[in-house]
Protein backbone atom coordinates (compact mmCIF):
# COMPACT_ATOMS: atom_id res chain seq x y z
CA UNK A 1 0.00 0.00 0.00
CA UNK A 2 3.17 2.50 0.24
CA UNK A 3 3.45 2.18 -3.11
CA UNK A 4 0.68 4.43 -4.20
CA UNK A 5 2.31 7.45 -2.50
CA UNK A 6 3.54 10.16 -4.72
CA UNK A 7 6.82 10.61 -3.36
CA UNK A 8 7.71 6.62 -3.63
CA UNK A 9 6.77 6.84 -7.57
CA UNK A 10 8.76 9.94 -7.72
CA UNK A 11 11.38 8.33 -5.70
CA UNK A 12 11.70 4.51 -6.02
CA UNK A 13 12.97 1.62 -5.00
CA UNK A 14 17.00 2.73 -4.44
CA UNK A 15 18.22 6.13 -4.65
CA UNK A 16 16.07 7.91 -7.18
CA UNK A 17 16.42 10.29 -4.17
CA UNK A 18 19.34 11.68 -4.67
CA UNK A 19 19.39 14.87 -6.62
CA UNK A 20 15.77 14.36 -8.14
CA UNK A 21 12.94 14.38 -5.36
CA UNK A 22 14.01 12.64 -2.08
CA UNK A 23 11.80 11.69 0.84
CA UNK A 24 12.08 11.03 4.26
CA UNK A 25 12.72 13.77 7.33
CA UNK A 26 14.96 16.65 8.05
CA UNK A 27 16.41 17.89 11.21
CA UNK A 28 15.08 21.25 12.21
CA UNK A 29 17.59 22.03 14.50
CA UNK A 30 21.31 22.80 13.78
CA UNK A 31 22.16 20.19 16.28
CA UNK A 32 20.87 17.15 14.80
CA UNK A 33 23.08 17.31 11.66
CA UNK A 34 25.44 16.24 13.82
CA UNK A 35 22.95 13.52 14.99
CA UNK A 36 22.13 10.69 12.50
CA UNK A 37 19.27 9.50 14.29
CA UNK A 38 19.78 5.97 13.15
CA UNK A 39 18.94 3.83 15.84
CA UNK A 40 18.49 0.94 13.35
CA UNK A 41 21.35 1.71 11.37
CA UNK A 42 22.77 -2.10 11.21
CA UNK A 43 19.37 -3.40 10.03
CA UNK A 44 19.13 -0.18 7.38
CA UNK A 45 22.48 -1.10 5.90
CA UNK A 46 21.46 -4.66 5.97
CA UNK A 47 18.00 -3.23 3.66
CA UNK A 48 20.16 -0.65 1.72
CA UNK A 49 23.21 -3.45 0.48
CA UNK A 50 19.48 -5.81 -0.61
CA UNK A 51 18.13 -2.84 -2.27
CA UNK A 52 21.87 -1.84 -4.18
CA UNK A 53 21.80 -5.38 -5.33
CA UNK A 54 18.34 -5.28 -6.85
CA UNK A 55 19.59 -1.89 -8.65
CA UNK A 56 22.51 -3.83 -9.66
CA UNK A 57 20.79 -6.52 -10.93
CA UNK A 58 17.39 -5.87 -11.99
CA UNK A 59 16.18 -1.71 -11.94
CA UNK A 60 19.39 -0.02 -13.61
CA UNK A 61 19.38 -2.74 -16.25
CA UNK A 62 15.54 -2.28 -17.07
CA UNK A 63 16.29 1.81 -16.76
CA UNK A 64 18.94 2.04 -19.20
CA UNK A 65 16.60 -0.16 -21.53
CA UNK A 66 13.92 2.12 -21.00
CA UNK A 67 16.08 5.31 -22.37
CA UNK A 68 15.46 3.59 -25.74
CA UNK A 69 11.76 5.09 -25.56
CA UNK A 70 11.94 8.57 -26.81
CA UNK A 71 12.26 11.32 -24.72
CA UNK A 72 9.22 13.14 -25.96
CA UNK A 73 7.08 9.91 -24.66
CA UNK A 74 9.29 9.30 -21.45
CA UNK A 75 8.31 12.90 -20.71
CA UNK A 76 4.13 12.33 -21.25
CA UNK A 77 4.09 9.47 -19.48
CA UNK A 78 5.91 11.14 -16.23
CA UNK A 79 3.11 13.60 -16.84
CA UNK A 80 0.33 11.68 -17.23
CA UNK A 81 1.06 10.15 -13.79
CA UNK A 82 2.07 12.67 -12.18
CA UNK A 83 -2.04 14.86 -13.62
CA UNK A 84 -3.21 11.13 -12.34
CA UNK A 85 -1.54 11.25 -8.78
CA UNK A 86 -2.21 15.11 -8.12
CA UNK A 87 -5.48 14.92 -5.88
CA UNK A 88 -2.88 13.83 -3.68
CA UNK A 89 -1.43 16.53 -3.64
CA UNK A 90 -4.59 18.76 -3.80
CA UNK A 91 -5.47 17.33 -0.70
CA UNK A 92 -2.12 17.95 1.28
CA UNK A 93 -2.20 21.40 -0.09
CA UNK A 94 -6.08 21.94 1.63
CA UNK A 95 -4.90 20.39 5.12
CA UNK A 96 -1.82 22.50 5.30
CA UNK A 97 -3.85 25.67 4.49
CA UNK A 98 -2.49 26.22 1.31
CA UNK A 99 -5.31 27.36 -0.47
CA UNK A 100 -2.93 29.29 -2.98
CA UNK A 101 -1.44 26.21 -3.75
CA UNK A 102 -4.39 23.94 -3.81
CA UNK A 103 -5.73 26.84 -6.31
CA UNK A 104 -2.83 26.00 -8.88
CA UNK A 105 -3.10 22.29 -8.11
CA UNK A 106 -6.92 22.06 -8.77
CA UNK A 107 -5.66 24.38 -11.47
CA UNK A 108 -3.43 22.21 -12.84
CA UNK A 109 -5.44 19.19 -12.62
CA UNK A 110 -8.51 20.68 -14.82
CA UNK A 111 -6.32 21.97 -17.55
CA UNK A 112 -4.13 19.22 -18.06
CA UNK A 113 -6.68 16.81 -17.71
CA UNK A 114 -8.91 18.88 -20.26
CA UNK A 115 -6.37 20.37 -22.75
CA UNK A 116 -3.42 18.36 -21.83
CA UNK A 117 -4.84 15.42 -23.08
CA UNK A 118 -5.53 13.43 -19.78
CA UNK A 119 -2.58 14.90 -18.55
CA UNK A 120 0.03 13.66 -21.56
CA UNK A 121 0.50 17.19 -21.88
CA UNK A 122 1.28 19.93 -19.41
CA UNK A 123 -0.21 23.47 -20.71
CA UNK A 124 -0.67 24.77 -17.35
CA UNK A 125 3.22 25.05 -16.42
CA UNK A 126 2.79 27.35 -19.75
CA UNK A 127 -0.50 29.23 -18.62
CA UNK A 128 1.66 30.15 -14.64
CA UNK A 129 0.05 27.11 -13.04
CA UNK A 130 3.78 25.17 -11.91
CA UNK A 131 4.15 21.98 -10.78
CA UNK A 132 4.49 20.99 -6.68
CA UNK A 133 4.60 18.17 -4.95
CA UNK A 134 2.30 17.49 -1.03
CA UNK A 135 2.01 14.23 0.59
CA UNK A 136 0.52 13.83 4.18
CA UNK A 137 4.24 13.37 5.86
CA UNK A 138 4.58 16.73 4.90
CA UNK A 139 1.23 17.84 6.56
CA UNK A 140 2.44 16.25 9.47
CA UNK A 141 5.24 17.61 9.53
CA UNK A 142 3.67 21.26 8.98
CA UNK A 143 1.52 20.19 12.20
CA UNK A 144 4.62 19.64 14.04
CA UNK A 145 5.16 15.73 13.77
CA UNK A 146 8.70 14.43 14.25
CA UNK A 147 9.99 12.13 11.45
CA UNK A 148 10.89 9.77 14.18
CA UNK A 149 13.74 7.02 13.64
CA UNK A 150 15.36 6.97 10.40
CA UNK A 151 13.90 3.81 8.51
CA UNK A 152 15.16 2.35 6.01
CA UNK A 153 13.03 -0.63 3.90
CA UNK A 154 13.22 -3.55 1.66
CA UNK A 155 12.20 -2.02 -2.08
CA UNK A 156 10.49 1.01 -0.85
CA UNK A 157 13.61 2.71 0.22
CA UNK A 158 13.96 5.94 3.13
CA UNK A 159 10.49 5.65 4.89
CA UNK A 160 10.43 6.67 8.69
CA UNK A 161 7.69 6.38 10.75
CA UNK A 162 5.74 9.63 9.98
CA UNK A 163 6.22 9.28 6.28
CA UNK A 164 5.39 5.71 6.43
CA UNK A 165 1.98 6.87 8.03
CA UNK A 166 1.46 9.29 5.74
CA UNK A 167 1.92 7.12 2.91
CA UNK A 168 -0.73 4.93 4.03
CA UNK A 169 -3.29 8.04 4.22
CA UNK A 170 -2.49 9.21 0.83
CA UNK A 171 -3.56 6.08 -0.43
CA UNK A 172 -7.16 7.42 0.41
CA UNK A 173 -6.72 10.35 -1.71
CA UNK A 174 -5.12 8.99 -4.69
CA UNK A 175 -7.41 7.88 -7.67
CA UNK A 176 -4.90 5.21 -8.54
CA UNK A 177 -6.30 3.11 -5.29
CA UNK A 178 -9.34 2.67 -7.07
CA UNK A 179 -8.73 2.11 -10.85
CA UNK A 180 -8.70 -1.64 -10.17
CA UNK A 181 -11.23 -3.90 -8.55
CA UNK A 182 -7.83 -5.37 -6.62
CA UNK A 183 -6.92 -1.60 -5.70
CA UNK A 184 -3.04 -2.89 -5.68
CA UNK A 185 -2.70 -3.66 -9.44
CA UNK A 186 -2.65 0.40 -10.34
CA UNK A 187 -0.60 1.51 -7.77
CA UNK A 188 1.84 -1.34 -8.47
CA UNK A 189 2.22 -0.31 -12.06
CA UNK A 190 2.19 3.47 -12.15
CA UNK A 191 4.93 3.04 -8.71
CA UNK A 192 7.05 0.70 -11.24
CA UNK A 193 6.67 2.86 -14.60
CA UNK A 194 7.92 5.79 -12.35
CA UNK A 195 10.30 3.87 -10.61
CA UNK A 196 11.62 3.14 -13.82
CA UNK A 197 11.64 6.49 -15.24
CA UNK A 198 12.93 8.33 -12.30
CA UNK A 199 15.95 5.81 -12.39
CA UNK A 200 16.39 6.08 -16.06
CA UNK A 201 16.72 9.50 -16.03
CA UNK A 202 19.14 10.00 -13.46
CA UNK A 203 21.04 7.20 -14.30
CA UNK A 204 24.46 9.28 -14.62
CA UNK A 205 23.75 11.39 -11.88
CA UNK A 206 23.32 8.25 -9.48
CA UNK A 207 26.45 6.81 -10.60
CA UNK A 208 28.42 9.56 -9.54
CA UNK A 209 27.19 10.05 -6.21
CA UNK A 210 27.86 6.62 -5.15
CA UNK A 211 31.02 6.65 -6.89
CA UNK A 212 32.34 9.88 -5.15
CA UNK A 213 31.03 9.23 -1.65
CA UNK A 214 32.95 7.98 1.22
CA UNK A 215 30.06 6.41 2.97
CA UNK A 216 27.16 6.24 0.06
CA UNK A 217 24.47 4.98 2.84
CA UNK A 218 25.21 7.94 4.88
CA UNK A 219 25.46 10.01 1.95
CA UNK A 220 21.90 8.76 1.09
CA UNK A 221 20.62 9.44 4.48
CA UNK A 222 21.49 12.96 4.08
CA UNK A 223 20.50 13.70 0.96
CA UNK A 224 17.25 12.17 1.79
CA UNK A 225 16.80 14.15 4.88
CA UNK A 226 18.15 17.27 3.75
CA UNK A 227 15.45 17.01 0.43
CA UNK A 228 12.86 16.02 2.51
CA UNK A 229 12.95 19.22 4.82
CA UNK A 230 13.26 21.68 1.21
CA UNK A 231 9.60 19.79 0.48
CA UNK A 232 8.40 20.46 4.41
CA UNK A 233 9.47 24.40 3.57
CA UNK A 234 8.34 24.39 -0.34
CA UNK A 235 11.81 25.06 -1.03
CA UNK A 236 12.62 28.13 1.22
CA UNK A 237 15.46 28.64 3.32
CA UNK A 238 14.58 28.64 6.88
CA UNK A 239 17.70 31.01 8.47
CA UNK A 240 17.18 29.54 11.89
CA UNK A 241 17.09 25.54 10.52
CA UNK A 242 20.81 25.81 9.43
CA UNK A 243 23.91 25.05 11.28
CA UNK A 244 25.66 27.66 13.18
CA UNK A 245 28.52 28.12 11.95
CA UNK A 246 30.09 31.07 13.98
CA UNK A 247 32.41 28.81 16.14
CA UNK A 248 34.29 27.25 12.95
CA UNK A 249 36.82 30.53 13.15
CA UNK A 250 37.65 29.91 16.41
CA UNK A 251 40.22 27.68 16.46
CA UNK B 1 64.31 64.64 20.94
CA UNK B 2 63.57 61.03 20.51
CA UNK B 3 60.19 61.61 22.63
CA UNK B 4 58.75 64.31 20.46
CA UNK B 5 60.33 61.83 17.23
CA UNK B 6 57.69 59.04 18.33
CA UNK B 7 55.36 61.42 19.93
CA UNK B 8 55.35 62.88 16.20
CA UNK B 9 55.22 59.29 14.52
CA UNK B 10 52.34 58.14 16.91
CA UNK B 11 50.63 61.11 15.84
CA UNK B 12 50.96 60.83 12.27
CA UNK B 13 50.11 56.94 12.80
CA UNK B 14 47.04 58.12 14.77
CA UNK B 15 45.92 60.72 11.97
CA UNK B 16 46.73 58.01 9.24
CA UNK B 17 44.13 55.98 10.49
CA UNK B 18 41.74 58.41 11.12
CA UNK B 19 41.82 59.41 7.56
CA UNK B 20 41.21 56.30 6.29
CA UNK B 21 38.32 56.23 8.72
CA UNK B 22 35.92 56.91 6.64
CA UNK B 23 36.32 54.30 4.24
CA UNK B 24 36.15 51.77 6.90
CA UNK B 25 33.35 52.86 8.34
CA UNK B 26 31.94 53.16 4.88
CA UNK B 27 32.35 49.24 3.96
CA UNK B 28 30.46 48.54 7.36
CA UNK B 29 27.75 50.88 7.08
CA UNK B 30 26.71 49.41 4.07
CA UNK B 31 22.53 49.54 4.19
CA UNK B 32 21.46 45.45 4.21
CA UNK B 33 20.13 46.19 0.82
CA UNK B 34 23.73 47.40 -0.73
CA UNK B 35 24.83 44.48 1.34
CA UNK B 36 22.68 42.01 -0.25
CA UNK B 37 23.29 43.58 -3.89
CA UNK B 38 27.15 42.78 -3.18
CA UNK B 39 26.27 39.03 -2.30
CA UNK B 40 24.31 38.78 -5.59
CA UNK B 41 27.27 40.35 -7.67
CA UNK B 42 29.19 37.76 -5.82
CA UNK B 43 27.02 34.94 -6.93
CA UNK B 44 26.75 35.86 -10.36
CA UNK B 45 30.31 36.45 -11.27
CA UNK B 46 31.39 33.07 -9.04
CA UNK B 47 28.65 31.54 -11.73
CA UNK B 48 29.73 32.84 -14.66
CA UNK B 49 32.96 32.12 -13.77
CA UNK B 50 31.83 28.38 -13.10
CA UNK B 51 30.02 28.31 -16.54
CA UNK B 52 33.00 29.48 -17.99
CA UNK B 53 34.80 26.73 -17.00
CA UNK B 54 32.40 24.41 -18.21
CA UNK B 55 32.34 25.40 -21.70
CA UNK B 56 35.69 26.69 -22.24
CA UNK B 57 37.93 23.65 -20.77
CA UNK B 58 36.85 20.36 -22.66
CA UNK B 59 39.31 17.64 -20.75
CA UNK B 60 38.96 16.66 -16.86
CA UNK B 61 42.22 18.34 -16.21
CA UNK B 62 41.31 21.72 -17.59
CA UNK B 63 37.96 21.68 -15.32
CA UNK B 64 39.87 20.27 -12.23
CA UNK B 65 42.23 23.53 -12.83
CA UNK B 66 39.82 25.99 -13.24
CA UNK B 67 37.24 24.72 -10.38
CA UNK B 68 40.83 24.48 -7.94
CA UNK B 69 41.26 28.34 -8.86
CA UNK B 70 37.75 29.08 -8.46
CA UNK B 71 37.48 27.37 -4.92
CA UNK B 72 40.65 29.30 -3.54
CA UNK B 73 39.90 32.46 -4.91
CA UNK B 74 36.00 32.66 -3.42
CA UNK B 75 35.68 29.85 -0.85
CA UNK B 76 37.08 29.96 2.76
CA UNK B 77 38.17 25.94 2.64
CA UNK B 78 39.58 26.32 5.92
CA UNK B 79 35.88 27.04 7.29
CA UNK B 80 34.47 23.84 5.05
CA UNK B 81 36.95 21.63 6.18
CA UNK B 82 36.43 22.62 9.83
CA UNK B 83 32.49 22.22 9.30
CA UNK B 84 32.46 18.91 7.33
CA UNK B 85 34.73 17.37 10.28
CA UNK B 86 31.71 17.97 12.79
CA UNK B 87 33.14 17.44 16.23
CA UNK B 88 35.75 15.81 14.99
CA UNK B 89 37.72 18.88 14.43
CA UNK B 90 38.52 19.86 17.68
CA UNK B 91 39.85 16.40 18.54
CA UNK B 92 42.63 15.29 15.77
CA UNK B 93 45.86 17.25 15.56
CA UNK B 94 47.01 19.92 13.52
CA UNK B 95 49.14 18.20 11.12
CA UNK B 96 45.94 15.23 10.62
CA UNK B 97 43.71 18.46 10.01
CA UNK B 98 46.43 19.98 7.26
CA UNK B 99 46.61 16.56 5.79
CA UNK B 100 42.84 16.41 5.73
CA UNK B 101 42.16 20.10 4.38
CA UNK B 102 44.73 19.20 1.95
CA UNK B 103 42.93 15.82 0.85
CA UNK B 104 39.52 17.68 0.97
CA UNK B 105 40.25 20.26 -1.48
CA UNK B 106 41.20 17.95 -4.23
CA UNK B 107 38.44 15.88 -3.50
CA UNK B 108 35.85 18.69 -3.93
CA UNK B 109 37.81 19.99 -7.02
CA UNK B 110 37.34 16.37 -8.43
CA UNK B 111 33.71 15.38 -7.54
CA UNK B 112 32.50 18.64 -8.68
CA UNK B 113 34.12 18.71 -11.73
CA UNK B 114 32.99 15.43 -12.50
CA UNK B 115 29.35 16.09 -11.53
CA UNK B 116 29.08 19.42 -13.31
CA UNK B 117 30.83 17.95 -16.09
CA UNK B 118 27.07 17.20 -17.89
CA UNK B 119 26.04 20.47 -18.02
CA UNK B 120 27.52 23.03 -20.49
CA UNK B 121 24.36 24.76 -21.90
CA UNK B 122 23.22 26.32 -19.10
CA UNK B 123 23.20 30.16 -17.53
CA UNK B 124 22.87 30.67 -14.14
CA UNK B 125 19.40 33.14 -12.97
CA UNK B 126 21.11 35.01 -10.04
CA UNK B 127 17.19 35.79 -8.01
CA UNK B 128 16.30 37.26 -4.35
CA UNK B 129 18.05 36.59 -1.15
CA UNK B 130 18.17 36.65 3.07
CA UNK B 131 20.80 36.90 5.44
CA UNK B 132 20.79 36.58 8.76
CA UNK B 133 23.90 38.27 10.98
CA UNK B 134 26.81 37.43 8.73
CA UNK B 135 25.48 34.58 6.77
CA UNK B 136 23.38 35.60 3.36
CA UNK B 137 21.50 32.60 1.10
CA UNK B 138 21.22 33.96 -2.50
CA UNK B 139 18.39 31.89 -4.12
CA UNK B 140 19.48 31.37 -7.92
CA UNK B 141 18.53 28.87 -10.74
CA UNK B 142 20.25 27.01 -13.74
CA UNK B 143 18.28 27.11 -17.00
CA UNK B 144 18.80 24.83 -19.65
CA UNK B 145 19.16 25.70 -23.72
CA UNK B 146 17.45 22.28 -24.44
CA UNK B 147 14.40 23.03 -22.40
CA UNK B 148 15.60 21.17 -19.52
CA UNK B 149 13.63 21.91 -16.22
CA UNK B 150 15.59 24.30 -14.26
CA UNK B 151 17.38 23.40 -10.98
CA UNK B 152 17.27 25.63 -7.88
CA UNK B 153 20.50 26.45 -6.46
CA UNK B 154 21.09 28.17 -3.64
CA UNK B 155 24.52 30.14 -2.29
CA UNK B 156 25.69 30.01 1.13
CA UNK B 157 28.12 32.60 1.82
CA UNK B 158 29.90 34.60 4.66
CA UNK B 159 30.13 38.31 5.01
CA UNK B 160 34.35 37.71 6.34
CA UNK B 161 35.75 40.13 9.38
CA UNK B 162 37.27 42.29 6.62
CA UNK B 163 33.69 42.87 4.68
CA UNK B 164 34.59 40.34 1.48
CA UNK B 165 32.25 37.75 0.63
CA UNK B 166 33.33 34.12 0.29
CA UNK B 167 31.63 30.93 -0.20
CA UNK B 168 30.50 27.93 2.41
CA UNK B 169 27.91 25.79 1.26
CA UNK B 170 25.76 24.89 -2.24
CA UNK B 171 22.21 23.90 -2.02
CA UNK B 172 21.39 22.03 -5.26
CA UNK B 173 17.54 20.96 -5.27
CA UNK B 174 17.27 21.21 -1.48
CA UNK B 175 20.15 19.61 -0.54
CA UNK B 176 23.31 21.55 1.10
CA UNK B 177 26.97 19.76 -0.20
CA UNK B 178 29.02 20.29 2.45
CA UNK B 179 26.43 19.10 5.02
CA UNK B 180 25.91 16.29 3.06
CA UNK B 181 29.98 15.58 3.10
CA UNK B 182 29.68 16.34 7.27
CA UNK B 183 26.91 13.62 7.30
CA UNK B 184 29.34 11.33 5.37
CA UNK B 185 32.38 11.99 7.44
CA UNK B 186 31.58 11.81 10.43
CA UNK B 187 29.57 8.28 9.58
CA UNK B 188 32.63 7.16 8.22
CA UNK B 189 34.58 8.31 11.83
CA UNK B 190 31.73 6.98 14.13
CA UNK B 191 31.77 3.53 12.93
CA UNK B 192 35.37 3.48 12.79
CA UNK B 193 35.94 4.90 16.32
CA UNK B 194 36.64 8.28 15.29
CA UNK B 195 39.69 7.11 13.87
CA UNK B 196 40.80 10.24 11.42
CA UNK B 197 42.90 8.00 9.03
CA UNK B 198 40.77 5.50 8.12
CA UNK B 199 38.59 8.48 6.49
CA UNK B 200 41.98 9.97 4.99
CA UNK B 201 42.15 6.53 3.77
CA UNK B 202 38.35 6.51 1.80
CA UNK B 203 39.34 10.42 0.59
CA UNK B 204 42.43 8.97 -0.84
CA UNK B 205 40.44 6.59 -2.76
CA UNK B 206 38.09 8.97 -3.46
CA UNK B 207 40.67 10.94 -5.18
CA UNK B 208 42.66 8.09 -6.73
CA UNK B 209 38.71 7.26 -8.51
CA UNK B 210 38.42 4.22 -6.68
CA UNK B 211 35.19 3.02 -4.89
CA UNK B 212 35.17 3.61 -0.93
CA UNK B 213 33.68 0.91 1.06
CA UNK B 214 33.61 3.06 4.34
CA UNK B 215 31.66 1.15 7.12
CA UNK B 216 33.66 -1.15 8.58
CA UNK B 217 32.75 -1.47 12.00
CA UNK B 218 29.37 -0.54 11.98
Amino acid sequence: MFLFRKRFQILPIVLSLTLTACGGAAPNEASQYQDANDPYENFNRKMFTFNMTLDEYALEPVAKGYLYVPEPVRMSVRRFIDNLTSPVTLANDVLQGEWSRAGTTGARLGINTTLGLFGFFDPATSLGFASHDEDFGQTLAVYGVSEGPYLYLPILGPAPPRDLFGTTVDTVFNPVTYILDDGLSGPVLVFAVAGIDSRATNVGIIDEIERSSVDYYASVRSLYRQNRQSEIDNGKTNLDALPDIGDLDDF
Amino acid sequence: MRTLTSLFCVSFFALSLLALAPAAANTNALSEAELMAKAQLFVTEMADEAVSILTTQKTREGREEGFRALLEQRANMRRIARFTLGQFARQISDEDFETYQALLNEMIVKVYANRLGEYSDERVIVGTGQSKKRNFIINSKIEFANGRQPIPIDWWLVREKDGSFSLFDVRVLGVWMAQEQRDSFSSVLKNNKGDIDTLLQHIRQQISGGKSDAVTNG
